[in-house]
């Protein structure tokens, strides 16, 4: 008899056993949010968004089964944007990917409570976002996406890319302190490169067209287009006036360069979202943003459009090629 | 043969018991194999948990060390990458036409080394020539003086230079890396190392699955770590314990030991470190304690449930053989039970072919040779248990005979009936009979079982001792004989009887009393089947008891006679002495009343004389007082005083006679009898009595006449009586009838009146009837009632004393125990009945004794 109920006591905790893992995993689903200051049909923010959900797939987040996506394709509208920060913040998911300075600062009006994180956001400190780097408080935290010495490294590149250039237009969002400060740095730069900068804003369309148009009156001009939503939401009319006008630009981002941008140099937007991906993973699995620092990037890229430099009637000397990370051709 | 009470019973107690024991047993055996195979096991288990404990916390030890000293190896790998690639930018030498090759160099460099965010070049003389940085600007031909930098005088002085590391914003890691060229011409490259790149290196580090390498500086802050928020952290690691002790061990001994520590994450870890010498820089290499330790507790699991397994195999096992061991024995056991609860026809069937089935045998043996001792018994109690029942029946059968004989004691018919119908039954006898003396000689007064014929046949017969009949040798030995044979017999002849009978084995038992034969039980059998001892004894038995039922029976009867005549002397006797009382009392009476009447005579007579003498002195005195001088009223006073006086005394005179008569007659009537007690003639009794009655009636009154008539009867015969007292009693019959006559006469006064006194007697076989009657006044009936009581009379004062017909009833009744009866019709007649008995037997006695 004793032999029958020890064998029932050991199918039974076998039984049990599966069933208790499986148990572990009905967890409950988890809602992120996402703020994006672009179209739903912008082409780049979708890779960078699909890169975020990938990494966050591998890292064993599946929506439907413990994951549900919120996002908002908010435009660059800011009353757009504002709203939609809004009704993300009434949602209260987990956590919230708010791309750029111009989602940050409204999400963090709304909410001072539900974990942010920012895959790309120039400068946090001088935003407010954050109280430091290294422990940035509050519930935001993020990656930046550059520094502002880069500012100058821009002016740098169009100095060596097209030496000619004397004159630099700055295309910059007038509304974000970065913004502002981005053109500040490149203006304390600009002499000893013997540059002259002057600001374009981004702000719609028809003022950089305007802007543009008005910057190549004079002859020898080129672009630097500092990193914004709204150069991003642009991006295109402002390859095609560079190429129309004959100007040598140079951008953040390699996208721009893929897109027919001479040169870009600065960090792998995507790789950003990635690791923001994993900022999210662990705020998921309980950390705070408070505590998790805020990261620079590690790596930044060169890319050069051969094809555009052509175009433009440019010869890239051997040394930038030489140090170039990517060349389009 | 105790147990043939409840073996049942027995094996289900017995059951219930063993079956615990026998458990126990089983158990003890399972337990035992289970409990040593356990201990084998566990022994082996832990001893092996124990080595390989030791053995997996060697190997820990070592891999740790091994993978920090790896891990070390290829932090400074790096460092030493970056420094070679540096190494490329320090071969040029410093002259004018360089610089743009230097940069070509720089910026390839760059390319080539993602951590390298800034390079310059200082001259020989410590003034910065180039500069090439990804962030900030390029700087060409700067001039700035770092000659007293450390980075440039430590470099020039030992070829290299390994600066602190710093953190840019407080954030990010960074580390001066500055190289001199073969040549001092070459100048110093000085690089600006990102440490956030080592970050590839220390995370590729593979420490088990969820272990950590990590980078901290000589100052404990964290340099590289896997999870580089740490690091942009600014984590200070010196609060960890193994950090500080690592630092603080001596420079160059490298702590081999592998301690458990806590990590920066709170888990306990295994921890062991080396230092990447040049940098000084230390290397952790972290295992978690539960990964470290997880074969080994794998292991321990796969041992447990080996364990475990072996176990249930053991207790299987255990239990397989225990029971291959107990089954038996148990088989044993209930066999044994079943033999000492007496069930001996089954046997135990062991057949494991060892020590066990050879006892199984043995108990199968014994049990087989108890069946064959029981079968011996069980047939010898039976035989007993038959003959123990025999008796009983023969003692049952004698009890219920001597119940219904002494129930019916006295009816000596029945109870010889019953005793041979008994003995026959019992001793299985077909006939049987029972001789009886009568008189002087025995008759077969009972039989059974025998044709009619027979019994007529020897109803008459009387049976004279002999040896010529069974009983008839019985009665001449008066001891048992028992023939077997009747016909081989050669003294039995009686072959008539024998023919009628049938019979062939025979059995006389006499029945003696005090020795002598009273009488023969004979039973008999149709067929040659001799009598056993034991019905032999019976049937004695039965004799005995004829014999006492008999004797009883004499002895009540002679005992029943004996009482009759006892009770009836005692009643004679009680009713003499009544009669003698009566006599006594009546002498007594009489002696009382003669001496009264004798002594009364005396004064009676002073009485009478005195009374006569004052008579005349009165008619003295009369006479004296007539001569004297008196008046007239004197005289007359004188007159009828003496006159009164005179009167009086003559009654006092006449009283005095009346009282002298009295007295004359009680003297008459207690005067003694004649005493004796004789035969007389009846008849001659009454006729002098009538005769002496009628002359002193004749004398007493002149005139008297009356006419007696006798009817006596001849065979009256004699009596035998007190012939004076029964004449007084008839004399005083006849003369009350006188005096009845007599009144009767006078009342009637002339008429047709006859007075008449008739006298009988008649014989009454053994008493005799006197009637005396008379036709005078008769008796009133409240007269009748009293008339025999002492001292009532009808008669005048001074006629009758009332003394004469009680004293004749009681003569009559009392001494002659004889009866008077009176019939009377008042103004007809009075009749008087006397019966007296006329045997002497129921006289009392005389009271002739004065």
């Amino acid at each position: 008899m004793k032999r029958r109920e020890f064998i029932t006591l050991i199918g039974g905790t076998a039984a049990t056993w599966p069933l208790a893992a499986r148990a572990q995993e009905r967890e409950r689903v988890r809602r992120i949010g996402l703020l994006i200051p672009a179209r739903a049909d912008d082409a780049v923010f979708q890779t960078r968004v699909g890169a975020f959900l990938q990494k966050l797939q591998q890292m064993g987040w599946t929506i439907g089964r413990n994951l549900r996506i919120d996002t908002r394709w908010a435009t660059t509208n800011a009353a757009e944007i504002r709203r939609h920060a809004a009704e993300l913040a009434a949602l209260a998911p987990d956590v919230i990917l708010a791309s750029g300075a111009s989602t940050v600062g409204p999400m963090l009006h709304a909410t001072r409570t539900v974990p942010i994180v920012f895959p790309i956001v120039g400068d946090p400190v001088g935003a407010g976002f954050i109280d430091s780097l290294a422990r940035p408080g509050g519930n935001a935290t993020g990656f930046m996406n550059f520094e502002y010495g880069m500012g100058g490294k821009w002016l740098e590149l169009i100095k060596q890319i097209a030496p000619a250039v004397t004159r630099a237009a700055v295309l910059r969002n007038p509304a974000t302190p970065t913004g502002i400060a981005q053109f500040g740095v490149i203006q304390a730069v600009a002499p000893s490169l013997g540059v002259v900068v002057s600001p374009v804003n981004v702000r719609d369309a028809g003022e950089i067209e305007r802007g543009v148009r008005a910057f190549v009156r004079a002859g020898k001009g080129g672009l630097i287009v500092t990193p914004s939503a709204l150069a991003g939401r642009h991006r295109d009319l402002i390859i095609t006036l560079a190429a129309r006008h004959k100007l040598p630009a140079v951008y953040i981002e390699r996208s721009y360069a893929a897109a027919g941008g001479l040169i870009s140099y600065g960090p792998d937007f995507i790789d950003q979202f990635r690791r923001a991906a994993g900022y999210v993973d662990r705020i998921l699995k309980g950390e705070k943003p408070a505590d998790l620092p805020v990261q620079a990037p590690t790596k930044y890229e060169l890319v050069i459009n051969l094809k555009t430099a052509n175009a433009l009637g440019l010869t890239v000397p051997a040394a930038l090629l030489a140090r170039a990370d990517e060349v389009i051709e | 043969m105790t147990d043939r009470v409840a073996p049942g019973q027995a094996t289900v107690s017995d059951a219930a018991v063993p079956q615990k024991s026998g458990s126990r047993l089983f158990m003890k055996y399972a337990g035992l194999f289970v409990a040593v195979v356990c201990v084998a096991l566990m022994t082996n288990g832990l001893f092996e948990i124990w080595v390989s404990y030791r053995e997996h916390r060697d190997t820990l030890i070592q891999i740790q060390h091994e993978q920090a000293e790896a891990a070390a190896a290829k932090i400074g790998q790096f460092i030493k990458e970056i420094e070679s690639q540096v190494g490329w930018t320090t071969q040029l030498l410093w002259s004018a036409g360089t610089i743009e090759q230097r940069r070509f160099d720089a910026l390839r460099l760059l390319r080539q080394v993602p951590a390298i965010t800034e390079l310059a070049q200082v001259d020989s003389g410590g003034k910065e020539q180039l500069r090439v940085s990804r962030l900030a600007m390029d700087v060409v031909g700067g001039g700035l003086d770092l000659s007293k930098t450390s980075k440039f005088t430590e470099a020039v002085k030992n070829k290299v230079f390994y600066g602190p590391v710093y953190f840019r914003r407080a954030s990010e890691p960074y580390m001066t890396l500055a190289l001199a060229g073969t040549r001092r011409a070459a100048g110093v490259s000085i690089a600006e190392v990102n440490l956030k790149l080592i970050w590839d290196v220390v995370s590729k580090i593979k420490v088990g699955q969820h272990g950590d390498a990590y980078v901290v500086d000589r100052r404990g802050r964290l340099i590289a770590h896997p999870d580089i928020s740490l690091v942009l952290r600014n984590t200070d690691m010196m609060q960890l314990a193994q950090v500080q002790a690592a630092l603080h061990s001596k420079a160059g001994v490298a702590g081999h030991d592998v301690d458990t520590a806590t990590d920066i994450q709170g888990r306990r870890v295994l921890t062991a470190f080396a230092p990447v010498a040049p940098l000084g820089w230390t290397v952790f290499v972290e295992l978690p304690v539960n990964e470290a330790y997880q074969p080994l507790i794998a292991s321990m699991q796969r041992t447990a449930m080996v364990l475990l397994a072996a176990l249930c195999l053991a207790a299987l096992a255990g239990i397989f053989l225990a029971r291959r061991m107990v089954v038996p024995i148990q088989a044993l056991r209930a066999g044994a039970a079943r033999i000492g609860g007496g069930d001996l026809s089954q046997r135990i069937s062991v057949k494991t072919g060892d020590e066990l089935e050879a006892l199984a045998d043995q108990f199968n043996d014994m049990a087989g040779r108890l069946q064959e001792s029981y079968a011996d018994l069980e047939k010898k109690v039976d035989l007993r248990t038959q003959e123990l029942t025999e008796s009983l029946q023969q003692q049952t059968a004698t009890a219920d005979v001597l119940k219904v004989i002494s129930r019916s004691t006295f009816d000596l018919k029945t109870v010889l009936n019953t005793l041979l119908h008994s003995a026959a039954r019992l001793c299985d006898a077909d006939q049987g009979t029972i001789t009886q003396r009568k008189g002087d000689t025995y008759y077969r007064s009972v039989s059974y079982g025998f044709p009619a014929a027979f019994a007529d046949f020897v109803k008459d017969r009387p049976v004279e001792p002999g040896r010529n009949t069974g009983t008839g040798r019985a009665l001449l030995e008066g001891k048992v004989i028992h023939i077997p044979d009747v016909q081989a017999d050669p003294d039995y002849t009686w072959k008539e009887a024998q023919q009628l009978g049938g019979f062939r084995t025979m059995l006389s038992v006499p029945m003696l009393r005090e020795g002598v034969p009273v009488g023969v039980l004979t039973l008999t059998r149709k067929e040659v089947r001799p009598f056993t001892d034991k019905q032999i004894e019976l049937v004695s038995t039965f004799a005995d008891q004829a014999a006492i039922a008999i004797e009883n029976v004499r002895l009540f009867d002679s005992v029943e006679a004996r009482t009759r005549e006892l009770v009836k002397s005692l009643e004679d006797l009680r009713a003499t002495q009544d009669r003698l009382v009566q006599t006594e009392k009546l002498a007594s009476l009489g002696q009382l009343t003669a001496g009264i009447a004798h002594e009364i005579k005396n004064p009676l007579n002073f009485v009478n004389n005195f009374s006569a003498v004052s008579v005349e002195l009165i008619n003295e005195l009369r006479d004296a007082l007539a001569g004297a001088n008196l008046d007239s009223k004197q005289q007359a006073e004188v007159a009828d005083i003496t006159a009164m006086l005179h009167g009086n005394l003559d009654k006092v005179v006449q009283h005095g006679k009346r009282a002298d008569s009295i007295v004359k007659n009680m003297l008459l009537h207690s005067r003694q009898g004649s005493g004796e007690h004789r035969p007389v003639d009846i008849n001659f009794l009454v006729e002098e009595s009538l005769n002496l009655a009628y002359h002193g009636a004749r004398a007493e009154r002149q005139g008297f006449n009356i006419s007696l008539e006798r009817s006596f009867d001849p065979t009256a015969g004699e009596v035998d009586l007190f012939p004076q007292e029964i004449t007084r009693v008839l004399l005083n019959l006849i003369a009350n009838g006188f005096y009845a006559a007599i009144r009767r006469k006078a009342e009637a006064n002339g008429s047709d009146y006859e007075p008449k006194l008739a006298a009988a007697t008649k014989n009454l076989g053994d008493s005799v009837e006197i009637r005396i009657r008379d036709n005078g006044t008769g008796i009133p009936p409240e007269v009748k009632e009293k008339m025999f009581n002492p001292f009532f009379t009808t008669k005048p004062a001074g006629e009758g004393t009332g003394l004469g017909l009680s004293i004749s009833h009681d003569v009559i009744v009392k001494q002659h125990a004889g009866s008077i009866e009176v019939v009377s019709q008042p103004g007809e007649f009075t009749e008087f009945k006397i019966i007296l008995p006329r045997s002497a037997a129921s006289l009392g006695k005389s009271g002739a004794q004065t």
